[in-house]
């Protein structure tokens, strides 16, 4: 088991923030998907005379809610931290595995001992900074 | 033969007296062994039964045996479990807030967008099932099972941590104004009242030097407060000298105004080369500057020999030098004793060459009246304490009808008796320094 545990490890857990990183990243990315989307088609309609002079405009998208539920294993692991090939310090973070049912059954684990992340992510109105033009 | 047998007789009678004495002994060590043999069949007994107890002992043991390697494999797996927990990473509570944050922050990080919609996050609730173990200090110890561990969900606490975003208060936005057309200074100040932040940043441009001719952001934007406004200001466009040496001046003043630049000082200087010839110009060829800024030149002149004119009378002089291309420069008189109206001295002076229409000075002298040498002799600095004297000798000599400047020179070469009478003057002393005096005035007079 102590192999497959390390084996497991080095393939399934990540840590907790990099998984969050993750996560938002991915709602970001879909946004930008959908701009390009909207943006192609505007593009197609600027280029259609009869479109663009009917006044048709494309639509825009964004997620004004988006609600994810991460149930996971979280364990504790201490991460060396180097400075040119020599130990800095050594910090406790918190690792999580996703709960799936390829861990329940590699491990027989518990599913009533898996941790619940809740997290509501909404859009807010564009940045009201002007950005260097 | 009798005998023969009772010899064997009593040899047999002593055989077996002496078989049966051994048998005697015998029979005592037959009882004896009889005995011992006794002893050792109920010692063979309490050895058998010995036996029996040590082998019921042994297998009592053998099962104690086995029993305690049982037990200790049990304690040493324990040992190895509370080995594990001892080396199990804990937090405390703060370090698992702090662990939340920083996974929080590294969200909002990745929902960070190039697009059109920002996101942040609304709310954060995680349910964290945990082990609690009390430490040093009675403070309580967060532990996480390992991956994989076979936990007993009824034996972790639940954690539950519920997050909510505070959005932040919105910004008033500050409408940038049109500044273009104004001076930098103006512009700077208003953008600094209005609690936005300058930049300068330089053009060249035909526009007058330090006008605002352009602006970052465009005017009427909305912009936060302290938000850089980059102002764009004129600079004078910069033009390379021409080279215009050897150029005939008109040419050359031609090609200064084509180069939109202005024409300078232009000065004349004694030279070989053709007259009117640019020798030299400042600034030198090729040197960047502004637009419309002058050029000077020296242009290349033949001389003219300055002719003499000492002793001439002013008016000769005077058109003299006109006719040969001079100018009349200074004129200055000069009193003297003798001589009226003539040149006594001339700069520059005869036969050096000048510039054509130079100014030519010039001292003419000018003969003073009985009057003015009177006056000029009083007011000598020597002659201040001689008020009297020289009011007496002045008076007595116009009696006398010397009464003009010639005249005057005369009286230093009469003897000093004669002079003392004439004058009417009482001690050779006074004579002495009324001739003295007249002597330094003539002779300044002269010079």
């Amino acid at each position: 088991m102590p192999e497959i545990n390390e084996f497991m490890e080095d393939i399934l857990i990540e840590p907790l923030e990099d998984i969050l990183f993750h996560v938002g990243r991915g709602i970001a990315q879909s946004q930008l998907e959908l701009d390009k989307n909207s943006l192609a088609t505007q593009i197609l309609i600027d280029n259609n005379k009869d479109l663009s002079e009917a006044g048709i405009k494309a639509t825009w998208y964004h997620f004004p809610e988006v609600n994810a539920e991460l149930k996971m294993n979280l364990s504790l692991h201490g991460v060396v931290e180097k400075k040119e090939e020599k130990v800095q310090s050594v910090k406790l973070k918190i690792f999580s595995a996703p709960m799936n049912a390829s861990y329940k059954n590699t491990f027989d684990y518990d599913v009533a001992g898996a941790s619940t992340i809740k997290v509501k992510i909404v859009s807010v109105p564009p940045s009201i900074e002007v950005k260097g033009t | 033969m009798a005998e023969e047998k009772e010899d064997e007789i009593n040899r047999l009678n002593l055989e077996l007296s002496r078989l049966k004495a051994v048998l005697s002994a015998n029979k005592t060590e037959l009882e004896k062994l009889q005995e011992e043999v006794g002893i050792l069949k109920a010692e063979k007994f309490t050895l058998l039964k010995d036996k029996e107890i040590l082998s019921d002992e042994n297998t009592k043991l053998k099962t104690n045996i086995s029993q305690l390697q049982s037990e200790k494999t049990e304690l040493q797996k324990r040992i190895q479990s509370l080995e594990a927990e001892i080396g199990r990473p804990k937090l405390l509570p703060e370090q698992l807030t702090t662990s939340l944050r920083d996974a929080i922050s590294k969200m909002e990080e990745g929902l960070k967008t190039e697009g059109r919609v920002d996101y942040t996050i609304g709310s954060f609730d995680a349910e964290i099932k945990v082990a609690l173990s009390v430490g040093d200090e009675n403070k309580i110890f967060i532990k996480l099972p390992y991956i994989g561990e076979a936990v007993t969900p009824e034996n972790l606490s639940l954690i539950k941590f519920s997050l909510k975003s505070i959005p932040k208060p919105r910004i008033p936005l500050i409408k940038v104004p049109l500044l273009i057309g104004m001076s930098k200074d103006s512009a700077v100040k208003i953008i600094q009242d209005m609690g936005l932040k300058t930049e300068l940043q330089e053009r060249q441009s035909r526009t007058p030097p330090g006008t605002v001719i352009d602006q970052k952001p465009e005017a009427y934007t909305e912009v936060a407060p302290e938000t850089i406004i980059t102002i764009i200001v004129a600079i004078p466009e910069k033009v390379k000298v021409p080279n215009l040496i050897n150029m005939d001046k008109e040419i050359a003043i031609k090609i200064i105004k084509e180069f939109d630049l202005e024409v300078g000082k232009v000065e004349s200087k004694l030279s070989e080369v053709a007259p009117n010839t640019v020798i030299s110009q400042s600034p030198l060829p090729d040197t960047e500057v502004e637009r419309r800024s002058s050029v000077n030149l020296v242009v290349s002149v033949h001389g003219v020999k300055v002719p003499n004119l000492k002793s001439m009378k002013e008016s000769e002089a005077k058109e003299i030098i006109v006719k040969v291309n001079l100018n009349i420069g200074t004129i200055t008189y000069k009193g003297t004793l003798f001589g009226d109206d003539v040149v006594i001295s001339q700069s520059p002076e005869p036969e050096s060459e000048v510039l054509p229409g130079s100014a030519i000075n010039l001292t003419i002298a000018k003969k003073l009246s009985f009057q003015e040498i009177k006056d000029t002799v009083k007011s000598h600095p020597e002659a201040k304490s001689y008020a009297v004297l020289l009011d007496t000798s002045f008076t007595a000599l116009e009696k006398l009808g010397i009464d003009k400047a010639e005249g005057l020179r005369d009286i230093l070469q009469i003897p000093d008796d004669e002079l003392m009478k004439n004058l009417g003057l009482k001690k050779k002393t006074e004579v002495a320094t009324l001739k003295r005096l007249m002597k330094l005035v003539f002779e300044e007079l002269e010079r």
